[in-house]
């Protein structure tokens, strides 16, 4: 793009479109790098007149969203199960009282503990989580290709020199089931605090 | 949804237009507007009528009409002419109360422009990425849009309205063959508008990588070979041995907090 030309991408995606520079453009995500080394500031200016609008859309927010009807691939929060799970229903309950999508290693799901379409890595689901914790997953090279994108990983592992210890934000080397027990009596701890406050705010 | 009987008589408009498969680049229904047919047919199966600006001979358009839709109606237009202009005449002589449209045609600029442009020629409210259409009672509809990420928001607006479908929504169904040759499609002409902006662009395949719009920071040559040569530092997060159980797992539950992923 120039001040003179611009290429477009149209048809969904497949054709490049010539065109002459507009003058408001959307700049696909590809277009550029990031900015970064300025700083630049956002100032408020003032409007001769601003129309008159009357509200036709009323929004009522978000709604709750069950979290395993979420694809995999879109999931923000995944818990995921590998061979270290050896308390299933535990890891469901913990899954539903975080409210996370629910994901597995290939070897959970060979073993008949997890659908097909929960496996994440390479022959699975590439995901996008931005926070990733794999219970008893020690992080075969398929499974880490398949969490590349996530930003923050937590490991909950007895091994502590496996891949996905090195990989992961935090890890907790430890028995999981252990683990996932204190950590279940801590977000009810949390959800019933915050219920309580609720509460007092509506009362107030 | 189940239709019931508040929206069986509800004049829906679903747009539709000719699809380009991303691989054979072979013409087919778009994926979206067969949502937005899809979405039309379980709101009000009676009264839904089926619109295409452009060629009538086009073979993909009996794809929609083998979703069960008894009968397509297409304004004849030369592929070049601009699609709003024909469709706000339309519009204006029979109203209905509700038009869906794709988010983005797939062949053509796919601007997705269409359903806003629309809108404002109609003076109707607009609701982008809708995933489905919960309610219709006394004249205001309960719709879900799609976020990212898989989150859904309500949203209340009042008939008449334009909503775009997103690929979120309902699968569109499969399309039957012998409905879909036996349907009829009902032409009539319209009102031409010539799209002369389009006339100067050239058109060409897609390339693979576009160009960034690169801006070289270096300003040496040391530091250009460092930038092309250093290695992403290996972060290595936190590991816990020692700890007890407990304070593992309130190490993970404050991440957790952090990262606002609990709500």
């Amino acid at each position: 793009m120039d001040t003179q030309t611009t290429i477009s991408r149209g048809a969904g995606g497949s054709v490049d479109i010539t065109r002459k520079t507009p003058r408001v453009l959307l700049l696909a995500e590809e277009c550029a790098d990031q900015i970064d080394e300025t700083r630049h500031e956002a100032l408020a200016i003032a409007l001769d007149s601003v129309g008159q609008i009357t509200r036709q859309i009323h929004d009522g927010g978000r709604v709750e969203v069950d979290p395993n009807a979420i694809p995999l691939a879109e999931a923000e929060f995944i818990l995921s199960a590998g061979n270290g799970i050896h308390n299933w229903d535990q890891f469901h309950l913990v899954a539903k009282a975080l409210g996370a999508t629910e994901g597995a290693s290939r070897v959970a799901v060979d073993d008949g503990f997890m659908p097909r379409f929960r496996q994440v890595g390479a022959t699975g689901t590439w995901v996008t989580a931005r926070v990733y914790i794999a219970v008893g997953i020690s992080g075969a090279v398929q499974h880490m290709q398949g969490i590349g994108q996530c930003d923050k990983v937590i490991a909950i592992n007895t091994d502590a020199g496996c891949d996905m210890v090195k990989r992961a934000a935090l890890s907790t080397i430890g028995d999981s089931e252990a683990i996932l027990e204190h950590l279940l009596v801590l977000v009810h701890n949390y959800k019933e605090q915050q219920a309580i406050e609720e509460d007092n705010q509506d009362a107030a | 949804m189940p239709p019931d009987s508040s929206t069986q008589s509800l004049a829906i408009v679903s747009l539709i237009s000719i699809g380009k498969h991303p691989q054979s680049g072979r013409e087919r229904r778009a994926d979206q507007d067969a949502r937005a047919v899809e979405l039309g047919l379980s709101l009000s199966p009676n009264n839904l009528t089926v619109l295409h600006v452009g060629d009538a001979k086009q073979q993909a358009l009996r794809q929609y009409a083998g979703m069960g839709v008894g009968e397509i109606h297409v304004l004849e237009a030369p592929v070049q002419a601009d699609a709003v202009a024909s469709l706000t005449d339309y519009f204006q002589e029979n109203a209905p109360s509700i038009i869906l449209t794709g988010v983005r045609a797939e062949s053509g600029e796919s601007s997705g422009m269409v359903p806003y442009l629309l809108a404002e020629k109609m003076g109707w409210p607009m609701v982008s990425r809708i995933a489905n259409i919960v309610s219709i009672q006394e004249g205001v509809a309960e719709v879900l849009q799609a976020l990212p990420r898989g989150q859904r928001r309500v949203i209340k607006v009042s008939l008449p309205f334009v909503a775009s479908v997103d690929s979120a929504a309902p699968e569109a169904r499969q399309s039957a063959f012998g409905p879909a040759s036996r349907a009829a499609l009902s032409i009539q002409t319209c009102a031409i508008e010539k799209d002369d902006v389009s006339e100067n662009w050239t058109e060409t395949p897609a390339r693979k990588r576009p160009k960034r719009l690169k801006i070289i920071k270096a300003k040496t040559a040391a530091e250009r070979f460092k930038a092309a040569t250093a290695k992403p530092q290996g972060e290595s997060g936190k590991v816990m041995v020692k700890e007890s159980n407990q304070e593992k797992a309130e190490e993970i539950f404050n991440l957790l907090i952090e990262e606002k992923v609990i709500r």
